[in-house]
């Protein structure tokens, strides 16, 4: 890393300069994310008003969108908590540049995803039933089923989330606040500072709570995606009642978010001259990472599609070997196939793996494709069950369409928002991370 | 609130952190005590020669958590098993291996909090004060500055030794004497007034100004009062003609109407609405009944209900009462008169 | 070396002559008293395998000093592959597949469909193709590792870029091998169960057992005057046990989440391996392993200062392996005795055999193998490695 080229002071100015002024095309940028993020909430409302009604669930396809929407955000957001924490503890310096984005990405996903669990509830304002608290009816939620799990699965997720990523931005809200060009700015960052001035007793206080959230979080990322999947796998159903399924999710998840991480860094990258902090090392990193947890996703494709022959159970075997790969859903089946299984293999060659072109391509059909995957288990499994007369066909309507696409809009507003007003780039970690260039140099 | 009072009595700006850290180091072997320093990054380096305790935050996260498993297994186990048994498909009521997963996240959930909000106790954030901030330019604390601060010194000589010292170490500028505890005192004494007086503002117990006249004597028409406006002197209006009061039905019945297939209509609707709380014999016996908090449903057949008159049980069914939620939905008139009708059979029924 | 390497064979050859008599007396404990011994040695050596693979992968720099005791582990690859001929010969007394007129009836049907793979021919070829995947990979780290030590600088560098590609490429046949290996091996004892974590589930106990195995030897060559003096310090030992924490967790959630959802889905085929395996004698086995290989290591890891004992960490390396033959036997003498354990002395004397063999052909291979890699570049900061 060439950070010894510039000094910390030009180095602090440089990486808040975006904070003080939007580079030109974040505008535009926030116009169309306030539009998707507007036909979000259009959506949001025909389904509070109209019902389920007016998604295309049926029955037997009671869970389709909503859910592989919740599913698939939830998975997003744990690259940001795995870059952040695990290869915190990991000692994985690298890590360093992006974790704040990886972070910021985590909570951002992590509203999206706690939204769709509060939609598909037919009704939606006694949300508040799944918590336990002493009811006038006396009824508890049941929690031998996996939905109260869920329950205290995100709402933990999204808080250590929120601690974990506020804790490490006050060091650089202090640098904000010493570097904000008016006094307005001035105040405002100076509160959410808390008044860090950088002590040494400060900072050690920081360290170990910092690192404490990171030894949390990590076995929380683990443990939130598995209960997302024991939502399935404690079912019946042959598709998914299958005991690799919390190993598989994790994986899975942390795959997609990776490839989500490539698709936001990289513009970022480019847009903010970024390329000495985020560098061509970081960039095979993730390819690396890519590589190994699409190979392990692939690994628990093999694993299930062997088992499920294996077993001998006819349901089984048939929505293995007729249902997915050449049933109403075949072609998404193939397509995400290709996606997942194929498109990490690329990245056996170094040099594919430090283009950032080839690593924005993959992101982009690795984040679609593991879309894909859960649609697949979810709709895949409940559209064809044991009985072929329950079979049902299933098509999303324009309010399903409509609530997927929105919240990617919501998602970039909210990141937008993040990229303007707070400091994106560990500002102190990367003065660290000098500081022990030069003295290792010296 | 105490690193913000007090007294800085050296204080010395580097350029780098390299000349911090050997400055520090100088210090510490000339058995100089009582630093403090603000460096833009985390310097571990610094803690052995500052002399910094191992912070015990860990214990009281351990804690913590420990308390969270408890609390979250507990829950689910009263939830469960204790004050609503739930049998699910014939497993245990006391699935342990169900319970753990939300056991977990309790637990990650409460050392979470502990950290985060312990870290911030302990630093006593938010402290948006502070005595450094007098000294100019500090700021670049944060930015590309390292500061080193000294509180006590033995005597004057030792001070000037120590700035002698930190001279030789590469310091851009030594400054002496920062802020007075009077000073900072003094600051955190406006800010109790102002938030005291802030708080009286509100307080009707401390402050005079409340007007309780202004709340019993509203200036307002009370039922059956007078009105000069109107020409019967009457405040109260009857509604005008054409229009329809929303529940536009007679609140009378005729007794005499009411018949076998009355009659079983009302059973019919009663076993429907009434029973889960009420009980099927309207004796209160029910699993909702049971359990319900904290007020049970009144037994049907108990003397206070049977003195009430029909209207009084049409009334109830209509609007409701108490925790009993208004069935005016659900029952058009007729069926609730239906209704009120086979109560009355039940409290004949018992009664004998 | 060369009394280890006598001591072993000894045991083993002690071993062998048992095992003998119990397969002229009960040939049907004899075998699966096997098949536990078996399982549990080749766990561990593919698991030594796995975690040379992945410290060239992730480039660790710390287990430099300990990789030839991993490589020395998994140098027994060549014997584990000779040693499972008792399995594939006495296939048709293990395995109740072989001869499907003497399963319960209503299991025949589902184990007809599986035919195509479960059959004495392919098992046999597959067994054949794990094991020779595995001595392949072994033997081609191995020359690569073992290459490096004469080499430095530039050539250096280049062999650490191909023993790195080598080692991802490893890594990805020898986990499909190893699972499939535990599919056919330990699954198919209970032939109409199935479970698409199994695979895992093996693969964490063994890699457990083999990084405990790993914390016993490195302590031992580090003593005084031994092999890997002032080499391993405190600060590796360190740094091993948060991956021995690391794997203990690992293996708890797995095996949990298998337990998890078999158990409230309740599913009669699945279940009833639960069934066996959970109750009476069997039952407090598996609590035992729970305690032994979770909970105790999990308390005993978690504290900065014990991991950095190496006396402490030679006690729970030993405590690992101890663990992990129980889970092994809990895995598969259910199938012999369904009803309750029911101990044997080929329980002994088949470990005997498998354990003392392999170890014999392991210490001999790894005569004249230097202690450290010396050709390899993160040899020097994993000497001054100090745990962060």
């Amino acid at each position: 890393m060439l950070l010894d080229v510039v000094d910390d002071g030009t180095l602090t100015t440089e990486l808040l300069a975006p904070n003080w002024t939007p580079s030109r095309t974040w505008w535009p940028l926030f116009v169309i994310s306030g539009a998707l993020s507007i036909l979000f909430f259009v959506a949001i409302g025909v389904t509070l008003g109209r019902g389920i009604g007016a998604w295309g669930n049926n029955i037997p396809v009671a869970w389709a969108y909503g859910i592989v929407d919740f599913v698939w955000w939830i998975g997003i957001g744990h690259a940001g908590t795995f870059i952040s924490a695990f290869l915190l503890l990991l000692n994985q310096r690298w890590r360093g540049s992006i974790n704040r984005i990886a972070e910021a990405m985590t909570l951002f996903a992590l509203v999206n995803a706690s939204l769709f669990p509060l939609l598909h509830l037919g009704r939606p304002w006694f949300f508040y039933w799944l918590i336990p608290y002493p009811a006038t009816t006396g009824v508890w939620p049941n929690f031998k089923s996996s939905l109260p799990w869920d329950v205290a699965a995100i709402s933990t997720y999204f808080t250590v989330s929120l601690m974990f990523w506020y804790l490490g931005l006050v060091p650089d809200l202090a640098a904000a606040r010493d570097c904000a060009p008016s006094l307005l700015r001035r105040r405002i960052y100076g509160i959410f500072a808390l008044g860090w001035r950088g002590r040494a007793t400060e900072w050690r206080q920081y360290r170990l709570a910092y690192t404490l959230l990171a030894g949390l979080a990590t076995p929380l990322v683990i443990s939130v995606h598995s209960i997302v999947s024991l939502d399935f796998s404690i079912t019946q159903l042959p598709g998914w009642h299958s005991t690799i399924f919390p190993p598989y999710f994790v994986v899975g998840a942390i795959y997609s978010g990776f490839a989500m991480v490539l698709m936001l860094i990289l513009p970022i990258r480019r847009v903010f001259g970024l390329q000495r902090i985020i560098t061509k090392q970081h960039l095979d990193n993730m390819g690396k990472l890519l590589l190994v947890t699409g190979s392990m996703v692939a690994y628990a494709y093999v694993c299930e599609a062997f088992v499920a022959w294996y077993s001998g159970d006819p349901f089984e075997r048939y929505t293995v070997f007729f249902a997915r790969p050449m049933g109403p859903y075949a072609i998404v089946f193939w397509v995400m196939t290709v996606c997942n299984v194929i498109t990490p293999q690329f990245f056996w060659s170094s040099r594919l793996r430090t283009s950032p072109i080839a690593l924005f391509i993959a992101g982009m059909l690795i984040w679609a494709g593991m879309w894909m995957e859960r649609f697949i288990i979810i709709v895949g499994a409940l559209n064809r069950d044991f009985l072929p007369s329950s079979w049902h066909f299933y098509a999303p309507t324009w309010v399903d369409w409509s609530l997927l696409i929105g919240s990617i809009g919501l998602f970039s507003l909210l990141f937008l928002a993040f990229l303007r007003w707070v400091p994106f780039v560990p500002v102190s970690e990367v003065k660290r991370l000098r500081f022990e260039e030069r003295r290792d140099a010296a | 609130m105490r690193t913000a009072m007090r007294e800085i009595r050296l204080l010395a700006e580097f350029g780098n952190a390299a000349q911090l850290i050997a400055a520090v180091e100088r210090l510490r072997r000339e058995r100089y005590h009582d630093l403090e320093t603000y460096t833009p990054f985390d310097i571990p380096e610094l803690d052995a020669n500052l002399g910094l305790r191992r912070p015990r935050l860990g214990w009281f996260v351990l804690a913590a958590g420990l308390a969270g498993l408890v609390a979250a297994y507990g829950i689910q186990w009263w939830a469960n098993v204790h004050s609503y048994p739930l049998n699910v498909g014939g497993r245990p009521l006391h699935s342990i291996p169900a319970f753990i997963p939300a056991t977990f996240e309790g637990t990650v959930l409460a050392a979470s909090l502990a950290s985060f909000f312990g870290a911030l106790l302990v630093l006593r954030f938010p402290k948006l004060w502070s005595i450094e901030d007098e000294v100019p330019d500090f700021y670049r604390s944060s930015i590309d500055r390292f500061w080193l601060a000294m509180h006590t010194f033995a005597s004057d000589h030792d001070r000037a030794h120590a700035e002698q010292l930190l001279k030789e170490s590469g310091a851009l500028r030594t400054i002496a004497r920062v802020g007075t505890e009077w000073q900072s005192v003094g600051r955190s004494l406006i800010l109790i007034m102002v938030l005291f007086a802030g708080m009286n503002a509100c307080s009707d117990r401390v402050g005079q100004g409340f007007d309780w006249k202004r709340m019993r004597a509203q200036p307002r028409y009370e039922p059956f009062g007078g009105s000069r406006f109107f020409q019967d002197g009457m405040a109260m209006r009857t509604p005008p003609p054409g229009t329809i009061p929303r529940e536009a039905v007679s609140t009378s019945f005729d007794t005499a109407a009411v018949d076998t297939a009355t009659l079983s209509r009302g059973a019919n609707r009663f076993q429907v609405f009434c029973a889960v709380c009420h009980g099927v014999a309207g004796n209160g016996n029910s699993v909702v009944g049971d359990n319900m908090l904290p007020i049970k449903p009144p037994l049907l057949t108990s003397a206070p209900v049977v003195r009430l008159g029909a209207t009084q049980l049409y009334a109830v069914i209509t609007d409701g009462f108490g925790h009993m939620p208004s069935y005016a939905a659900q029952l058009t008139p007729a069926d609730r008169w239906a209704v009120v009708a086979y109560v009355r059979t039940l409290q004949r029924g018992s009664a004998r | 070396m060369r009394r280890l390497e006598r001591d072993a064979l000894i045991v083993g050859s002690v071993g062998l002559v048992l095992f003998v008599i119990g397969l002229l007396v009960e040939p049907r404990q004899a075998l699966i008293s096997y098949v536990f011994a078996y399982a549990t040695v080749f766990t561990i050596v593919v698991g030594a395998l796995i975690q040379l693979l992945m410290s060239h992968v992730t480039g660790a720099r710390w287990f430099t000093v300990m990789r030839r005791v991993a490589l020395g582990i998994s140098g027994a690859m060549p014997a584990v592959a000779v040693l499972a001929l008792p399995v594939f010969v006495g296939v048709a007394v293990i395995y109740s597949w072989t001869s499907p007129g003497t399963l319960p009836t209503d299991a025949r049907p589902i184990v007809a469909r599986k035919g195509v793979w479960l059959n004495v021919p392919f098992f046999v070829v597959r067994g054949v193709i794990y094991l020779a995947v595995w001595v392949i990979v072994d033997a081609a780290i191995r020359r690569r590792s073992l290459g490096m030590d004469g080499l430095d600088g530039m050539a250096s560098a280049h062999a650490t870029r191909r023993v790195r590609r080598l080692s991802a490429f490893g890594l990805v046949i020898v986990g499909l091998t190893m699972t499939f290996a535990s599919f056919d091996w330990l699954m198919s004892l209970d032939p109409t169960w199935y479970s698409t974590v199994y695979g895992v589930y093996v693969f964490a106990g063994g890699f457990l057992a083999a990084l405990g195995l790993i914390a016993v030897i490195a302590r031992v060559a580090s003593r005084a005057h031994a092999p890997l003096d002032g080499a391993v310090t405190p600060e590796h030992f360190g740094a091993l046990g948060k991956l021995q924490l690391t794997f203990v967790i690992f293996w708890a959630y797995i095996a949990f989440s298998q337990f998890l959802i078999i158990w409230i889905g309740d599913i009669p085929l699945d279940s009833s391996w639960y069934v066996t395996r959970g109750a009476g004698s069997w039952g407090t086995l598996a609590l035992l392993v729970v305690v032994g290989q979770f909970a105790i290591p999990f308390l005993a890891l978690l504290p900065r200062a014990t991991k950095r004992r190496p006396q402490f960490m030679w006690s729970l390396g030993v405590l690992l392996l101890v663990m992990h033959m129980l889970d092994v036997y809990w895995l598969v003498l259910p199938s012999l005795y369904p009803a309750g354990i029911s101990f044997s002395w080929l329980d002994v004397a088949a470990p005997l055999m498998v354990a003392g063999f392999a170890t014999a052909f392991a210490s001999r291979r790894a005569r004249g193998v230097r202690p450290l890699p010396v050709g390899d570049p993160y040899l020097a900061p994993a000497m001054t490695y100090s745990e962060p």
